[in-house]
């Protein structure tokens, strides 16, 4: 018998791995994963749990609406829904962009709220090992600490992984 | 039932203020006067907005329920239209809470990005003008 047969309790994907040989730190499957997706704003890298963001948008028009707060750049029409959109630069205190076509729209879900957010680009889709992630660092700046959920490494960057529930509810209450 | 019936059309008064194109309900407004009327507000003083400079400008007498007529100043192009009903959406939730625009009630956007922002004509002036 192979030492797969030793092993009671062994799922298939583990049965496989060893099968390839896999090369690299044996990863437990069962260990739960965290879905992120990855953007960049102002050069520093930025993170969404994936089940908060329901889709990537490129080159909506934007209708600016007058009255509406810095940082609410207006809306689009989402196949007939009217979604509202962020700039996530000015929500989170970062100096303005000039338009930029690799510019992305997440379209976020939380605390009952959908918008849009706009990033300066999508990096990445991608599950990580729930262990991998850190809880937040002590340097993170104050206007950003009650949004940060962890940080994680990945490609050679410091993701900082935000809160969508917590950015949406505190923007609709002003309190950021 | 969430969507209106197919067909179904609103009528509105549409004309502009601060670059914008508004709209009023066709029932909230008795007509429209071409001269200036001596009780009239701004509608852009009542938005908040700029006045766009060397704008024609008309005044819509205002059926706000009360006794008194009540002028609304507003910018050209002004005209009647009939607004499909399935085309006017609610506002998302984050505009909702934060607009400093009274009385956006709703809005038209289309596919290309143009957008029509209904105002409720009852909520404009919080107290009613006297």
């Amino acid at each position: 018998m192979d030492e797969t047969a030793n092993r009671d309790d062994m799922t298939l994907d583990q049965v496989l791995a060893i099968r390839r040989g896999a090369a690299g730190p044996v990863v437990n499957v069962d260990e739960p994963l965290v879905k992120l997706v990855v953007f960049v704003l102002n050069g520093e890298w930025f993170a969404f749990h994936g089940e908060r963001v329901k889709e990537v948008l490129s080159d909506f028009p934007v209708y600016f609406l007058p009255g509406c707060p810095p940082g609410l750049e207006g809306v689009i029409n989402v196949r007939g829904d009217i979604e509202s959109v962020l700039s996530l630069r000015t929500v989170l205190r970062y100096p303005a962009a000039d338009a930029d076509s690799a510019s992305r729209i997440l379209l976020g879900q939380g605390a009952e709220i959908r918008s849009g957010l706009r990033v300066d680009s999508v990096e990445e889709v991608m599950d990580v090992p729930q262990s991998l992630i850190q809880a937040p660092p002590h340097t993170i700046p104050d206007h950003l600490r009650s949004l940060v959920l962890g940080i994680v490494a990945f490609q050679g960057h410091m993701v900082t992984i935000l809160d969508m529930d917590r950015l949406l509810a505190d923007y609709r209450v002003g309190a950021l | 039932m969430n969507a209106p019936d197919d067909g179904a059309r609103l009528a509105v008064v549409r004309f502009c203020a601060g670059g914008h194109e508004f709209a009023l309900e066709a029932r909230c407004v008795r007509a429209m006067r071409l001269n200036a009327e001596p009780r009239s507000c701004r509608i852009e003083d009542v938005l908040g907005l700029p006045a766009q400079p060397g704008a024609a400008r008309r005044w819509l007498l205002l059926d706000l329920g009360g006794d008194a007529d009540f002028c609304l100043d507003v910018a050209e192009p002004v005209a009647l239209a009939q607004l499909p009903a399935e085309d006017v959406r609610l506002l998302p939730p984050l505009v909702v809470a934060r607009t400093t625009l009274p009385a956006l009630a709703a809005m038209v956007l289309d596919d290309a990005g143009h957008g029509v922002l209904l105002l409720d004509a009852r909520r404009l002036f919080s107290p009613p003008p006297r």
